[in-house]
C-alpha cells in the first residue's frame, strides 16, 4: 500500500512522472484551494468591517480620543 | 577532477552549498532583529549579544566535534543496523570529519598524508567537506537561535551559550546522524522521513526550549496573581516582522542546502545499474527536484501566512510567525507533496500550534516570549507526524525495503521532541539552575539587562555635554 510511489530502486525513475501523493486528485485539490482562497477573502471583508465598527464605537469617547490623537508615530521607531 | 564534466559537477556542488550558506546568514540577521524587536528596550543589547555569540561558539564546537558526530553515530545508540556502511555496529570511523583531519582544511584531493584516509576519501571530500560542514553548521546556529528567542530577558548569557552549544553541536547533529542521514538507524528501522528538518531541527529545538522555559520560569510580571497572562507587547513590532521576513528569505538557503543538488541516480555511488539519470535528491538520496520544492516552499509559506492572519485576526507577529510555522509543518514532506497539499498542511499546522501556544501558556504558566516552542516545536512535531500519513508506503530510501509509515514517523517525532530535545534540556537547565547560573538576578531583571550600557551612556553623555558647554563658553557663545 502506498499513497504514491512504491520504489525508487528498480531502475524506472527515468520513466516516472508525477511522484507526489494521490496523483489524479489535482482537480479536486484545485477546487479545494480555490474555495479556501475565496473563503479567506470573504472572511477578511467581514472581519475588517467588524473591527472598524469596534474602533468607531471606541472613538465615540472624546476623552479617550485626546490620548489617541497625541500618539506620536515618530516616537515608536 | 581530471575531466571537465566531473570537475563541473564537483565545482557546481561546491558552489551550490556555498551559496546556501550565504543565503542562510539572513536567517540569523532575521533572528537578531526579531528578538531585539520583541524585547523591551532595557534589554536590547544583551538580547542581541546573546543571539550573536552563539554563532562563534557553535562554529568552533561544530568544528571540534559536531561534524564528527554526524558521521560517527548513524548506527544509533546501541544498534547494529545492517546498513550500507555496516561497521559491526557502534561508532563509524569518520577520519574526514575529526578536527585534526587534513580534510578539514584546504585540500586538492590528492593522496593523503594521514594513514586513516583513503584515496576515495580525499578525492570525494576535498572540495565538499568545507561547504557541507558549513551548510550543517548554519542549521546548528538555527537550533540555538530558536531557543534564544524563547528565553529572552531573563536567562544568563553564559548559561544560554552552554545550552546552545549542547543543542547545536551535540543534540541536533546526533538526531541528524540518526534520522537525517541516508544510512541513519531511524531510516532503516522506522522508515523515518523528514526531508526539510521539521523534526531534526525544529521539533528538537522546540522541545529543548520548552524544558528550559519550565525551569527558567516566566519574566517578572508576565503572570498576574490570579494566574492569567499579561501580554508583553513587542517594543518594535515592525522590526519583529521584518526580522521574520528575513528568516523566510534565509529559509530558501535552508531548503536548497537540505538537498543533494545533482547525482547520477543509476551511477556507481547509487543504484549502480545500467544507464544514467541525473537528479537532485533529498538527504536520504531519494529523488526530488529544486523546481518541485520551490512550488511547495511558496505554497506552504502562503498557507501559513493566510492561516496565521486568520487565526490571529491580522496580528502582524502571529501572521509572520504563521508563515514560518506553516513552512515548518509542511517541511517534513515538502520534497514530495503536491503544492496544494503543502498549502493545506501548512494551514492546518498553524491553527493547531496557535491554539496550543496559548493553551500551554495558560495551563502551565509557560512564558515563551516569541512563541518559539509553538512555531518550531509543535509545528515540527506535527509536520513529521503528518508526513508519516501523507507519504505512507513511499520508500524511505532507494536502497532499502523499509517504507515511510505513520508509526515510524510518530516514534521519530517523539525521539526528536522529547528524547533528544526536552529531556536533555530539562536535565541541563536543572543543573545550571542548581548552580545558580541559569537566571539573571531579580533586581537586574527589573532594571534591565542593559543597565551597564545605560549607566555608561549617561556618564558619557554628561561628560560630552560638559565638554561641549566648556567649548561653547571659550568660544564666547555662552
Amino acid at each position: 500500500m502506498t499513497t504514491g510511489v512504491e520504489t525508487f530502486g528498480d531502475g524506472t525513475l527515468h520513466q516516472m512522472g508525477a511522484i507526489y501523493p494521490f496523483v489524479g486528485t489535482e482537480g479536486l485539490l484545485v477546487i479545494v484551494g480555490v474555495i479556501i482562497w475565496i473563503g479567506w477573502h470573504v472572511w477578511e471583508l467581514k472581519n475588517e468591517a467588524r473591527e472598524y465598527d469596534v474602533e468607531k464605537d471606541g472613538l465615540k469617547d472624546k476623552a479617550h480620543n485626546v490620548e489617541i490623537f497625541k500618539w506620536d508615530l515618530s516616537k515608536k521607531f | 577532477m581530471d575531466n571537465e564534466l566531473s570537475a563541473l559537477v564537483v565545482i557546481f556542488t561546491e558552489f551550490y552549498y556555498w551559496i546556501t550558506v550565504v543565503i542562510m546568514f539572513l536567517i540569523h540577521v532575521g533572528f537578531c532583529m526579531y528578538e531585539v524587536g520583541v524585547s523591551r528596550r532595557k534589554n536590547h543589547l544583551h538580547t542581541l549579544m546573546k543571539n550573536t555569540m552563539l554563532i562563534p561558539l557553535i562554529t568552533v564546537t561544530f568544528f571540534f566535534f559536531g561534524w564528527w558526530i554526524y558521521f560517527a553515530f548513524p548506527n544509533g545508540p546501541f544498534l547494529n543496523n545492517a546498513g550500507l556502511q555496516l561497521e559491526g555496529g557502534g561508532l563509524i570511523p569518520s577520519p574526514s570529519a575529526v578536527p585534526w583531519s587534513e580534510l578539514m582544511g584546504v585540500h586538492m584531493g590528492g593522496a593523503a598524508n594521514q594513514a586513516a584516509l583513503t584515496v576515495d576519501d580525499t578525492s570525494f571530500w576535498a572540495r565538499i567537506n568545507g561547504v557541507f560542514w558549513a551548510a550543517f553548521l548554519l542549521f546548528s546556529w538555527t537550533t540555538g537561535s530558536i531557543v534564544s528567542g524563547a528565553v529572552i530577558e531573563r536567562i544568563r548569557s553564559g548559561a544560554f551559550w552552554m545550552l546552545a552549544v549542547t543543542l547545536g553541536s551535540v543534540l541536533w547533529i546526533l538526531d541528524a546522524s540518526w534520522g537525517w542521514h541516508w544510512d541513519g538507524w531511524m531510516v532503516h528501522k522506522l522508515g523515518y522521513h523528514d526531508a526539510y528538518a521539521s523534526g531534526v531541527v525544529h521539533a528538537i529545538a522546540g522541545g529543548f526550549a520548552l524544558a528550559i522555559l519550565i525551569v527558567l520560569g516566566p519574566r517578572i510580571g508576565k503572570f498576574r496573581a490570579d494566574g492569567t497572562a499579561r501580554e508583553i507587547r513587542p517594543n518594535n513590532p515592525w522590526l519583529v516582522s521584518i526580522g521574520l521576513f528575513l528568516i523566510f528569505t534565509g529559509f530558501w538557503g535552508f531548503y536548497a542546502a537540505c538537498n543533494i543538488p545533482i547525482i547520477d541516480f543509476y551511477g556507481p555511488d547509487m543504484l549502480d545499474i545500467e544507464g544514467s539519470f541525473f537528479t537532485a535528491t533529498n538527504i536520504y538520496l531519494s529523488p526530488t527536484s529544486l523546481s518541485g520544492i520551490t512550488f511547495n516552499f511558496l505554497m506552504s509559506l502562503a498557507g501559513g501566512l493566510m492561516a496565521g492572519y486568520f487565526i490571529s485576526k491580522g496580528d502582524p507577529f502571529w501572521t509572520y510567525s504563521g508563515g514560518l510555522a506553516g513552512l515548518i509543518t509542511a517541511s517534513a514532506g515538502n520534497d514530495l507533496y503536491h503544492p496544494i497539499q503543502a498549502m493545506i498542511i501548512a494551514m492546518f499546522g498553524v491553527v493547531v500550534i496557535y491554539k496550543m501556544h496559548y493553551w500551554v501558556e495558560n495551563k502551565f504558566k509557560i512564558d515563551d516570549a516569541v512563541g518559539a516552542v509553538a512555531v518550531h516545536g509543535y509545528a515540527g512535531f506535527l509536520g513529521v507526524v503528518i508526513a508519516g500519513f501523507m507519504l505512507w508506503g513511499y520508500p524511505a530510501s532507494p536502497f532499502l525495503e523499509v517504507t515511510i509509515n505513520p508509526v515510524g514517523n510518530f516514534i521519530g517525532a517523539i525521539i526528536m521532541f522529547f528524547v533528544l530535545g526536552f529531556i536533555p534540556g530539562l536535565i541541563l537547565a536543572k543543573i545550571l539552575n542548581a548552580m545558580g547560573i541559569l537566571r539573571i538576578p531579580h533586581d537586574v531583571e527589573l532594571a534591565g539587562l542593559d543597565i551597564d550600557y545605560m549607566i555608561e551612556d549617561e556618564k558619557a553623555g554628561a561628560d560630552f555635554h560638559n565638554a561641549t558647554v566648556d567649548a561653547a563658553k571659550k568660544a564666547d557663545l555662552l
